[in-house]
């Protein structure tokens, strides 16, 4: 629970709600900075208002390595 | 509920509905009626439920900003998750892959599909069915059996009686088709964002939507069979519209106000749109509604930083205590212009519960208003529509094939479809922000959305087609940081204001439509728009007092399409939730859940 984290940041003043902080569920951008990009996905070059562009191959249709 | 109190020696009558039906949340319209002139004289409109979002985001982890605030409501979370979502791309730096917001659009105008069609169909339609009509002017009534619709051939229906006919809820024709497309509607915002009202694929950065040729495939399907709808509806309200200004003289003093209209844009361009504060002027022009504020008629501006400095939150009838010489959270925005202590960044909200005074403290509402520099607006939304129509009409702006603004109007270019052949609406700018032309407006941009919907379409395939998969960025989150987000939830202007410090979220403010609409009396005594729309509304209907049932009121309110479930949280600390439950059968009261 968020109330028991160390990340907890509650303030004891009026107006301030009571155990909230850093939330405990594990997000898109945790994994990613874990485990690194998924297999067979691939950048290439940015486009529009600095859009990122990505493409993959068949490896990124399978949970099976095809090698 | 009415209830009626002749005062004595002049024929005000006093009136109020409390709560107003066919909407969400608790809104109460209380007025003073002259009889004897057959108009309202005095109006205010109040909300008794505490809106608290603005206190219990504070310490939270700014990536749940869109999970929470999506529960604001039940009909536009998403609308919510979406302008949050904007909030923290600014916050964070980051930027979609277009593929992503191309699917965030075409989630978001799946929502204005589904939305508008159920208001408008299924809730704002029974004001003008058949029941209805019989009950308040009979005579009109009479005279709709007897009027041809001008459009019978193009929605079938041969008569003014015989739409109103098929208005009656539960059992009339095109009431029982709307449900339908509501259902089907929904269904295409649950294959862009895997949940509708609450986005489960929608984030920061982009969506994880697997993006693939037969998930647009399910969703053109349906939209074209809602674009077909659309070849339908059109016509058949311009026929219900045009018959109450030609069938009561004067009805377009129904629901008149001056016009002040506003509207934060919708859609992103991700060829222009960085989510960069510096260049939020360029990529809210480019947005495929534009954002503007209209004021008698004239286009003030179309600069969302403009739009956003001018943003002022005034107290004055509202259940809260001043915040004068609190703490300021931004001084200055990041273009170095000064930002009000007024301004959503830094407001602190410091509920004050007190009895209700009409002479004094009467709603939960707080005012918000624009400054031009000179005076504080009290800007409407004309139920969203109205005034997303009018700015980009203005503005001249959007051209996409599918749509073209004009300067005078908005051209919508529908394709064939089934049966149909390829059909254009225009809509032409009113010459009044009255009751009808807000309703008209919701139709017409019913039509808008599904035109978008399709060059949106057309984008998300050309990246698909050329391989593009990706559909999300991964992101840091700033130890400190400042986020906005602008878009139109569906029944108007939205906007998130974010503080970030310390990785948590310091202040956060929400401002849906209604608080725009729905605010009482602000500390200059200008009234809310409701309540400006309602005060000096002429009486048409035919009732005496005491059978008076005040639709040209309620027709008024209804217009603005209004939705306070924002209100209905409320937060007790140490996980204590407060519920009551209000049951329809008059069964006991639920005790309170730990």
């Amino acid at each position: 629970m968020a109330k028991d984290s160390h990340d907890s940041v509650t303030k004891d003043e009026p107006g301030n709600p009571k155990n909230v902080g850093k939330s405990t569920t594990e997000r898109g951008e945790d994994v990613v900075e874990r485990d690194g990009k998924e297999p067979g996905r691939y950048e290439v070059e940015e486009q529009g208002a600095g859009r990122p562009v990505g493409k993959s191959t068949p490896r990124d249709q399978t949970g099976i390595d095809p090698k | 509920m009415t209830i009626a109190t002749p005062q004595t020696k002049t024929d005000l009558v006093e009136m109020y509905w409390d709560p107003i039906t066919r909407i969400v949340g608790s809104l109460g319209i209380y007025t003073k009626i002259d009889f004897g002139q057959r108009k309202v004289a005095e109006c205010h409109s109040t909300s008794s439920i505490f809106r608290g979002y603005s206190i219990f985001m504070k310490g939270k982890d700014p990536r749940d900003a869109h999970f929470i605030t999506s529960r604001i409501c039940g009909i536009c979370g998403d609308n919510h998750a979406t302008c949050s979502c904007y909030a923290q791309n600014m916050a964070y730096g980051v930027r979609p892959p277009a593929l992503g917001e191309w699917i965030v659009n075409l989630g978001e105008a799946a929502e204005y599909m589904f939305d508008h069609n159920i208001f408008q169909e299924n809730l704002v339609g029974v004001d003008f069915c058949e029941k209805m009509v019989r009950e308040t002017n009979p005579g009109v009534w009479e005279r709709a059996t007897q009027t041809a619709a001008p459009h019978a051939g193009d929605h079938g229906y041969r008569t003014i009686g015989d739409i109103m006919r098929s208005l009656n809820p539960f059992e009339g024709e095109f009431y029982r088709e709307a449900l339908q497309m509501s259902r089907m509607t929904r269904e295409m915002f649950c294959l862009m964002e895997g949940r509708h009202v609450h986005p489960s694929t929608l984030y920061p950065g982009g969506v994880g939507t697997v993006a693939t040729i037969q998930l647009f495939t399910d969703y053109l399907s349906r939209l074209m069979r809602y674009v077909e709808f659309m070849k339908r509806v059109v016509p058949m309200h311009d026929d219900l519209f045009d018959f109450f200004y030609e069938a009561i003289p004067g009805y377009e003093m129904v629901g008149n106000r001056r016009i002040l209209l506003g509207c934060w844009g919708s859609f992103q361009d991700p060829a222009v749109c960085n989510f960069e504060y510096k260049d939020m002027t360029d990529w809210g022009r480019a947005m495929y509604v534009t954002p503007g504020i209209v004021v008698d008629g004239k286009l003030v501006t179309t600069d969302l930083v403009k739009i956003n400095l001018g943003i002022r939150i005034l107290l004055g009838s509202s259940y809260y205590d001043d915040w004068k010489g609190k703490e300021i959270f931004v001084k200055n925005d990041p273009l170095g212009n000064p930002v009000d202590e007024r301004h959503p960044w830094n407001q602190h909200t410091l509920p004050k519960p007190q009895k209700r005074d009409f002479g004094e403290k009467y709603s939960w509402v707080m005012s918000p208003r624009w400054y031009d520099g000179k005076d504080y607006l009290a800007l409407d939304t004309g139920g969203g529509p109205l005034a997303r129509l009018w700015a980009t009409a203005l503005a001249g702006i959007v051209e996409i094939g599918y749509i073209k603004a004009t300067g005078g109007s908005v051209q919508i270019n529908l394709p064939k479809t089934a049966t149909k052949p390829p059909v254009s609406f225009e809509w032409k700018i009113p010459q009044w922000s009255n009751t009808i032309e807000r309703n008209r407006a919701r139709t017409y941009f019913q039509a808008y959305a599904a035109a978008c919907a399709l060059h949106f379409m057309d984008q998300a395939l050309k990246e698909v087609r050329a391989g593009h998969t990706k559909t999300w960025e991964k992101f840091d989150v700033p130890k400190d940081g400042i986020g906005c987000g602008f878009t139109e939830a569906v029944r108007g202007v939205l906007s998130h204001h974010m503080v970030i410090r310390d990785g948590k979220i310091a202040n956060y403010h929400p401002y849906p439509p209604t608080p725009w609409n729905a605010n009482p009396r602000d500390v200059y005594g200008t009234p809310g728009p409701y309540e400006d729309a309602v005060q000096g509304c002429p009486i048409f209907e035919e009732n005496p007092p005491a059978t008076f049932k005040g639709i040209d009121i309620m027709r008024t309110v209804r217009s603005f399409d209004p939705c306070l479930p924002c209100g209905v949280h409320m937060y007790l600390g140490d996980g204590k939730v407060l519920e009551q439950r209000h049951s329809p059968i008059l069964a006991p009261p639920m005790p309170p859940h730990d």
